[in-house]
């Protein structure tokens, strides 16, 4: 990667705000790049789950789904939703034991990879690295767990809420127009949102205009904005006594 | 239900020299542990000596860069002339027929080939400068093996290789 010094100094910087990397000494984020090769994944593409087996890949550009696919029905969920400065596949450092997933690019994605061995190898050389590597892996494990909560004890309606609720963009609220703006979410299809929320597009659809209407979300340019965050919030907590209330209203 | 998702049956890796060379002895290279050839190819701009030709010919039989079988020389406007040998010369003349991808996506000839073998926009722009720079281009287009195989080979600490998988 030192022979492309812009790319290089792009994957640096990426990295360098991604929680599994930042505040990671110079000198090592260098030596570790210095193993990695450049790829590219065409929207659409979906991988064989082996290839992670053999590699590690970590994203520099682009989103990518990872799903589970049932395939007798074809019913899929996402189990969780990368973008820049995020790892596949993360378990496969952990153990060697093959692991059923299908990653799926939503955009053109840029990564970089190295061996999965030469990887395990680094971060044995660097116990350094665990200080973000550790966080990284749990929470991850906190987003399984609250897909998991999710899907069991809650009604699509508060599952979508909480989706949404997790995605806005951390430096906001927008001063311009005090609307939300999301991340990885914001311009995904009805069905990409289903899949996360392991529902069905016509469900999804309804509840998205109806907030629309309610004046909770707002769409502009395929671009979905929270526009009233403590209405959300409430939908997250309890959205059956709000639709109870809204029935009692009409 | 998922639609019009693929498994990725594109996938390429390409290599950019500067020298003909260099190109050279990653094909020695190659050639040393028995790659298969068949899924190299090689793009270069580096004839300004050839006659301004307006359109393509193609010779058949020998494999190899100085060979006959699947070598081609074009005129493109952006690049002046430009020679290709190896496994993308069919690609190269089917997108100079039929223009399918630049008529899609606004292409010329060569980015029609790459993008037709899994090479994404912001890549293909990076291999044409490279290309406009008088340097030169090692593809291997082929099965994910293969692809891996020759990146392998070829990727070094001073060598890059970028994968790319469509």
């Amino acid at each position: 990667m030192k022979r492309d010094p812009g790319y290089f100094n792009h994957c640096k910087q990426v990295l360098s705000h991604s929680p599994l990397f930042e505040r990671l000494e110079d000198g090592l984020l260098d030596d570790m790049l210095s193993l990695f090769r450049r790829d590219t994944w065409r929207r659409g593409v979906q991988l064989d789950p082996i290839v992670f087996q053999e590699r590690f890949y970590l994203l520099i550009e682009g989103r990518l789904e990872v799903m589970r696919i049932n395939p007798d029905t074809g019913r899929s969920i996402t189990l969780s939703l990368l973008g820049p400065g995020d790892g596949i596949d993360v378990v496969t450092l952990l153990n060697t034991q093959p692991h059923e997933v299908t990653p799926v690019a939503i955009d053109d994605i840029s990564l970089i990879s190295v061996p999965i061995q030469d990887a395990r190898v680094w971060i044995d050389r660097h116990p350094e690295f665990n200080r973000n590597f550790l966080p990284y892996l749990g929470e991850q494990i906190r987003q399984m767990e609250d897909l998991a909560t999710d899907l069991a004890l809650h009604d699509t309606m508060t599952r979508l809420a909480r989706l949404i609720l997790r995605h806005i963009a951390p430096e906001h609220p927008d001063g311009r127009n005090d609307k939300y703006p999301l991340t990885l979410i914001n311009d995904l299809h009805d069905e990409s949102l289903a899949r996360m929320i392991g529902s069905v597009r016509q469900i999804v659809n309804r509840h998205l205009q109806y907030w629309r209407k309610q004046g909770v979300l707002h769409k502009h340019k395929f671009q979905m904005q929270v526009a009233d965050l403590e209405s959300l919030h409430a939908y997250a907590g309890d959205a059956l006594k709000h639709s109870e209330k809204n029935k009692k209203a009409s | 239900m998922l639609q019009g998702l693929s498994y990725s049956r594109k996938n390429s890796c390409v290599s950019i020299y500067k020298t003909r060379i260099a190109v050279g002895e990653a094909i020695d290279n190659l050639k040393l542990k028995n790659f298969n050839l068949q899924h190299v190819s090689i793009i270069d701009t580096g004839f300004h000596n050839a006659v301004h030709s307006i359109d393509f010919y193609r010779t058949n039989e020998l494999i190899c860069f100085h060979g006959k079988q699947n070598t081609a020389f074009f005129w493109v406007s952006e690049f002046g002339p430009l020679v290709a040998a190896g496994a993308i010369v069919p690609i190269l003349i089917k997108g100079h027929d039929t223009s399918h991808a630049s008529d899609c996506f606004g292409f010329d000839t060569l980015a029609a080939a790459f993008f037709n073998i899994g090479i994404p926009r912001s890549s293909i722009a990076r291999y044409e400068q490279a290309l406009m720079a008088d340097q030169c281009l090692l593809i291997v287009h082929g099965e994910r093996n293969d692809v891996e195989q020759a990146c392998y080979l070829l990727h070094s600490d001073t060598q890059q290789v970028a994968v790319h998988v469509a």
